[in-house]
């Protein structure tokens, strides 16, 4: 029978089916068998997708930012980011979980340089700032007991001492902040069953997905962090269920839990600030 | 939990070791109650987060004051005592060289549930200890 080759498009004869060498040039040629059975179709999944045990196919790598030796430092972050923030699921399921030293350093790098960017930015308006947050501490409720204490100037980043301090202690809390968030995180997966890979998995997760909260960097304050820290909720979700190797449900409640307590001070701190910002209008009108 | 040392680089063990003794340091040495961080859940209702009074059982246990320590937070005071105690334990283990205890996934699962359990206690007695006052 003649026979065509897919990669020459040049015609040969040959008696079978079947892979083989085309004679011009060489590569291999698979020709099926028209007579040939159907392939039959896909046993049903063992697991529902996500469910505990299902046994993962993709390969464990590292992540670009444990190649940094050979990519470059700068190169080897923007392309762990883009991983980590934009696709979670893919990057969470695939990447290494042995080595979350990378995945710290990853994240410290992302929240000390958020840090300093939010320190600079209090900085630069450090007096309109502390004129504003005493303003509305005079309207809320026992908001006096606040005026002319650490915390007025820490917020209004007014003293130098307190900038210099900030920029220093920003790598030192973020380092603290990322393994305290991972061991809160890990008591909840423990709690639900959700925690199958360990405290490596999680470290890893909340490491990789801090590179969310770099968003925090961006001249809009308030805002750029509220984006950040829900854009670090998603991707520490989809990272929990596909490294956890879990369900989406277990995931997303190992994250939530822990914001909701945390949600309920900062509801509290809003509903102040909402009130102390009214009051400020109705005295100032 | 990770294996303790590799290669004679600190693990996750003596990480969180190195926060808790860092933790004893802040408490101790630090003027940390002069900033006067009032709970805005507090201010707002009247009564006390889940975390209230965590900062004063620290530094009261920091300066020896037990009881200053469990009226202020008895998890709090719980858990200052358990994560210095814990830093101590990790020490003493990496200087005699000895490997990080291996647990079974269903002890870490116990005293996930135990931890929670104590923090929901302890939100429980500091709401019953607010009404009563």
């Amino acid at each position: 029978m003649l026979a065509r080759c897919v990669h020459c498009q040049k015609t040969f004869d040959t008696d079978r089916f079947g892979v083989q060498p085309c004679p011009h040039c060489g590569q291999q040629v698979h020709l099926a068998d028209p007579t040939a059975p159907p392939p039959a179709p896909p046993a049903p999944a063992a697991y529902p997708p996500g469910a505990p045990g299902v046994p993962w196919a993709a390969a464990e790598a590292d992540a670009p930012f444990a190649q940094r030796a050979t990519l470059g430092w700068v190169r080897a972050y923007l392309d762990t980011w883009k991983l980590a923030c934009l696709q979670p699921s893919l990057f969470f399921r695939s990447v290494k979980i042995t080595s979350p030293g990378n995945a710290v350093l990853f994240g410290v790098i992302s929240m000390t340089v958020a840090s300093w960017f939010q320190t600079l930015y209090g900085a630069l308006m450090g007096a309109a700032t502390r004129g504003m947050f005493q303003e509305i501490l005079k309207q809320v409720p026992q908001g006096d007991r606040f005026q002319d204490t650490w915390v007025v100037q820490w917020m209004a980043g007014a003293t130098a001492i307190g900038t210099v301090a900030q920029l220093i202690a920003a790598p030192f809390v973020s380092l603290v902040w990322i393994f305290i968030w991972a061991g809160i995180y890990q008591l909840f997966l423990l709690v639900l069953g959700a925690a199958s890979r360990g405290f490596e998995a999680t470290l890893t997760v909340v490491g990789y997905a801090s590179g969310a909260l770099l968003i925090g960097a961006a001249p809009v304050p308030g805002l750029a962090n509220l984006v950040a820290g829900t854009w670090f909720i998603f991707a520490a979700s989809i990272g929990f269920r596909e490294a956890q190797r879990t369900t989406s449900a277990k995931a997303w409640a190992a994250t939530s839990l822990p914001f909701l307590a945390v949600c309920l001070c900062c509801c509290a701190a809003g509903w102040l600030m909402i009130f102390g910002l009214s009051s400020l209008k109705v005295h100032g009108g | 939990m990770a294996a303790g040392r590799r290669g004679g680089r600190p693990g996750i063990p003596e990480v969180f070791a190195l926060i808790g003794a860092a933790s004893f340091l802040a408490a101790r040495f630090l003027p940390l109650l002069e900033i006067h961080s009032e709970c805005p859940f507090r201010l707002a209702t009247g009564l006390p987060c889940a975390t209230c009074g965590m900062t004063h059982a620290f530094v009261a246990l920091a300066r020896g004051d037990l009881a200053g320590a469990w009226a202020a937070s008895p998890l709090g005071a719980g858990l200052a005592g358990g994560a210095w105690l814990y830093a101590l334990l990790d020490l003493a283990r990496v200087g005699l060289g000895l490997p990080w205890p291996s647990l079974p996934q269903r002890a870490w699962r116990a005293l996930a549930v135990a931890t929670l359990s104590a923090a929901a206690l302890n939100w429980a007695w500091m709401l019953w200890c607010a009404r009563m006052a």
